[in-house]
């Protein structure tokens, strides 16, 4: 671009032909390569240059020229425009042969039927993605129930562990068995538990020799009326100090100390 | 269909270049009568100057028409680009001639390889009379100082490089080009002012 305007003012001299040397071959080089600036640029000079004709001395040429002229005329065949660059000036039309009409239909479809193809394979992705993240949710869920259950076998079977069973009150009322494990905490089993009206649970107590009952955990049976759940005694209170456990029902959230009378009793001997 | 063409532009009108060169492409021979009783006189005082030789000037002449036939079909025909592009062919033929009197084989152009499209009008909506222009360039040629017309015109019609032209005149390199071109410069500014009064072919009385 720099180059071009210093080589701007040769145009003319180069069209002229007068140009020499350095200048002549750096913009001959700039015209083959087709620059975008010189190649108008000289194109134009062509024309300012081709003007000095008019400053040639006026000469009437011979009549008999024109005759020879047009006899040669006669006598010579036009080129013919080469099949590539008829233009519709010249009354050739353009047709698209079949073929050219089946391939691009061909490639429509082919896009087509690769953008539906792609949009499926989306959709498939997603929902294997979110089975996936399903499936991961399930393996969590039973990782986390194992792992309960560990622990809570381990409460049962250690060896310090004492079993309580406690008493429900009334006839219907099923037995639960606690297994308490002063490092570990307690384990409560149970079937056919009593349904909780909604936003109670059943609390857990540990009533000692000496002093208010101390809370153990908050649990709620399952549908089923199902339970075994591993809990904790809050406080230190160890298993010569306790008298009993109790199980009371409760808001969800659990009591500091029982609001209501003990629906099971268990004592400890 | 040439008659009709001339119809098409209305009477007393006379066919633009354009017009004309669209008729040569469908090989109307009368369209090259028109373009020869346009141009033939202007390309033969060029070519008689170059060549200072009546019969090689006509020479000359002929083989441009000639080739103008010839090529029409091929040619795109835009308006006002086939005068200069007659007289850039013209002229290199012309010193094409004289270097071979001279028995100098040094072309500077394949005179062939120039395509119509390389000769560009500044600006062809607005192109001047033919008569009109060329007085303007007698004027503007004659207004020059006689040093930097002497040179304009050893490398115009003689063909001759600066060095040349230097040597010729026994002056400076740096002074020949730039008389040569202050002197184009001159010309182009003069034709290019001119231009501010678009007119056409068919306007003249």
């Amino acid at each position: 671009m720099k180059d071009c305007l210093r080589l701007k003012e040769h145009y003319e001299a180069f069209v002229l032909g007068a140009l020499e040397g350095e200048e002549r071959a750096e913009l001959d080089a700039h015209l083959a390569r087709g620059c975008p600036v010189c190649t108008p640029g000289v194109a134009e000079a062509r024309w300012v240059v081709a003007q000095l004709s008019h400053a040639a001395p006026d000469a009437e040429p011979p009549a008999a020229l024109r005759a020879r002229l047009m006899q040669r005329v006669a006598e010579t065949k036009q080129l013919s425009v080469p099949q590539g660059e008829m233009s519709e000036e010249h009354g050739a039309r353009f047709t698209i042969p079949f073929w050219a009409w089946a391939a691009a239909a061909a490639v429509v479809l082919f896009f087509a039927v690769t953008l539906w193809q792609a949009r499926q394979f989306e959709e498939q992705l997603a929902t294997v993605r979110s089975d996936y993240k399903r499936a991961q949710n399930e393996k969590d869920r039973l990782e986390a129930q194992r792992r309960e259950m560990e622990s809570i076998l381990a409460v049962v079977a250690a060896p310090g562990t004492r079993e309580v069973r406690l008493k429900g009150e009334g006839q219907s009322a099923p037995a639960v068995k606690a297994y308490w494990n002063e490092e570990q905490g307690v384990v409560l089993s149970a079937q056919k538990m009593p349904s909780l009206p909604t936003g109670r649970a059943f609390q857990l107590w540990v009533v000692p020799r000496k002093g208010n009952p101390l809370s153990a955990g908050v649990f709620q049976p399952d549908a089923a009326g199902n339970l075994l759940q591993l809990t904790r005694v809050e406080g230190s209170v160890g298993l010569k100090d306790a008298a009993a456990l109790a199980i009371t029902e409760e808001p969800a959230g659990g009591s500091p100390q029982p609001t209501s009378k003990p629906a099971w009793v268990g004592p400890i001997i | 269909m040439f008659l009709a063409a001339l119809k098409v532009l209305g009477g007393g009108e006379r066919p633009d270049d354009a017009a004309l060169m669209a008729e040569l492409a469908r090989g109307e021979q009368t369209a090259l009568e028109c373009l020869y009783d346009r141009y033939g006189r202007a390309v033969f005082s060029l070519a008689l100057r170059i060549t200072q030789h009546s019969g090689a000037a006509e020479e000359i002449v002929q083989d441009v028409f000639l080739q103008l036939w010839k090529s029409a079909p091929l040619y795109q025909p835009e308006r006002g680009r086939l005068e200069p592009w007659l007289f850039t062919i013209a002229r290199n033929r012309a010193l094409d001639h004289l270097r071979l009197k001279r028995e100098k084989q040094r072309r500077i152009e394949d005179t062939l390889e120039i395509e119509p499209g390389a000769v560009a009008v500044p600006n062809p909506e607005a192109y001047v009379d033919l008569q009109r222009r060329s007085e303007k360039v007698r004027a503007v040629v004659n207004s020059l100082p006689a040093e930097e017309r002497r040179a304009i015109e050893l490398a115009f019609f003689e063909g001759m490089s600066h060095s040349e032209v230097a040597a010729a005149l026994a002056k400076p390199l740096g002074t020949v080009k730039s008389w040569i071109r202050n002197g184009l410069i001159r010309l182009r500014e003069a034709l290019a002012a001119e231009e501010m009064h678009p007119r056409s072919l068919g306007e003249a009385p």
